[in-house]
C-alpha cells in the first residue's frame, strides 16, 4: 500500500478515493530501505568555532570578507556567518561602541548577534542595513556600500524597524 | 532656556571624533557612557539621549546631511558639498 493511501486511512477505513488522495498528497511511496543519516562528525583537524572566527578576523581582507552579500543565492535573511564575522569596524563604529560602553565580553556578544542579523537594502541611502537583536532590543547596523565595513550602529525599537520595512524603505537585497 | 538652546549648550561641550576614512563625524559626551534610551533618526544622522542628556550626535553621512542645508549656509562651509 502506498504512502498516500496509508495517510488517508482512519481506523482502517479510507477517508477518500485513492485518486483524490494522490491529488492531495502527491508523495512518493516510502522507501523501506531508508535509514536516518548519521550526523557527520567534525574532522579532528577542524578548529573549534571560536578559533575559526578568530582566524577569519585575522585573515587578509578578501578571505575574511567571504562572498559578496549581494550575490547570495537567496533574498535577505541570515547570510553566511563567516561573512558577518569578517566584517571590519570603521573607526567611527568603534567610537560608537566605546560611547555605549560595549567592550570585552559584551563586544564579543554584540559581534555574535551580528551573525544572526537580517540584511536589507535602504532604498533612500543605498546602504546595506543589518537589523540584529541584542540585549532585548533591535539594533541597526549601517554597512558601507561595498558591504564589508560597519559604518555605524545604534539601538532602535520594534516599531521603527517594522515601519521601515512596512513602508518599503528597506528592501531585501536583490540576488 | 528652550529645547534648541539646551541642545546647543550641550553640543558646545561635546568631544569631537572624526573618521577620515568614512568621513563620519561623532560628537559625544566627554564622560557619559551607556546605551541611549532615546534615538532620534534623521537621514544620515542620529541624536541619542540618555534621559535629558545628549549622549552623542552621530553624523554617519555628512554629505547627506549637508544636502539638507540651505544654499547660503552651504556657501559658508569650509568644504564643498
Amino acid at each position: 500500500m502506498s504512502y498516500q493511501q496509508d495517510c488517508l486511512l482512519f481506523k482502517g477505513k479510507p477517508l477518500c478515493p485513492p485518486q483524490v488522495a494522490a491529488f492531495l498528497f502527491p508523495l512518493q511511496p516510502l522507501d523501506p530501505a531508508w535509514q536516518p543519516r548519521a550526523r557527520r562528525q567534525p574532522s579532528p583537524h577542524t578548529p573549534p568555532r571560536l578559533l575559526q572566527l578568530e582566524l577569519l578576523r585575522n585573515a587578509p581582507a578578501p578571505l575574511a570578507r567571504g562572498p559578496d552579500p549581494m550575490s547570495q543565492g537567496f533574498a535577505g535573511g541570515c547570510l553566511d556567518p563567516a561573512w558577518w564575522s569578517g566584517l571590519q569596524l570603521t573607526r567611527h563604529a568603534a567610537d560608537k561602541l566605546e560611547t555605549y560602553g560595549i567592550d570585552g565580553a559584551r563586544l564579543e556578544s554584540w559581534r555574535a548577534a551580528l551573525e544572526r542579523g537580517e540584511s536589507f537594502l535602504d532604498v533612500v541611502t543605498g546602504s546595506l542595513v543589518l537589523v540584529m537583536h541584542w540585549e532585548e532590543r533591535p539594533w541597526i547596523v549601517i554597512l558601507s556600500k561595498d558591504g564589508d565595513r560597519v559604518v555605524t550602529t545604534y539601538p532602535s525599537d520594534e516599531r521603527t524597524v517594522t515601519n521601515r520595512r512596512g513602508a518599503g524603505r528597506w528592501m531585501y537585497p536583490a540576488n | 532656556m528652550d529645547v534648541s538652546s539646551k541642545l546647543s549648550a550641550q553640543l558646545k561641550w561635546m568631544q569631537l571624533r572624526l573618521d577620515p576614512e568614512s568621513g563620519a563625524i561623532l560628537f559625544r559626551h566627554p564622560t557619559l557612557r551607556g546605551i541611549p534610551d532615546l534615538v532620534v533618526e534623521g537621514d544620515g544622522y542620529t541624536l541619542e539621549f540618555i534621559g535629558p542628556t545628549l549622549l552623542c550626535l552621530d553624523i554617519q553621512d555628512p554629505s547627506g546631511m549637508a544636502r539638507l542645508l540651505a544654499e547660503p549656509v552651504k556657501g559658508k562651509l569650509p568644504i564643498g558639498v
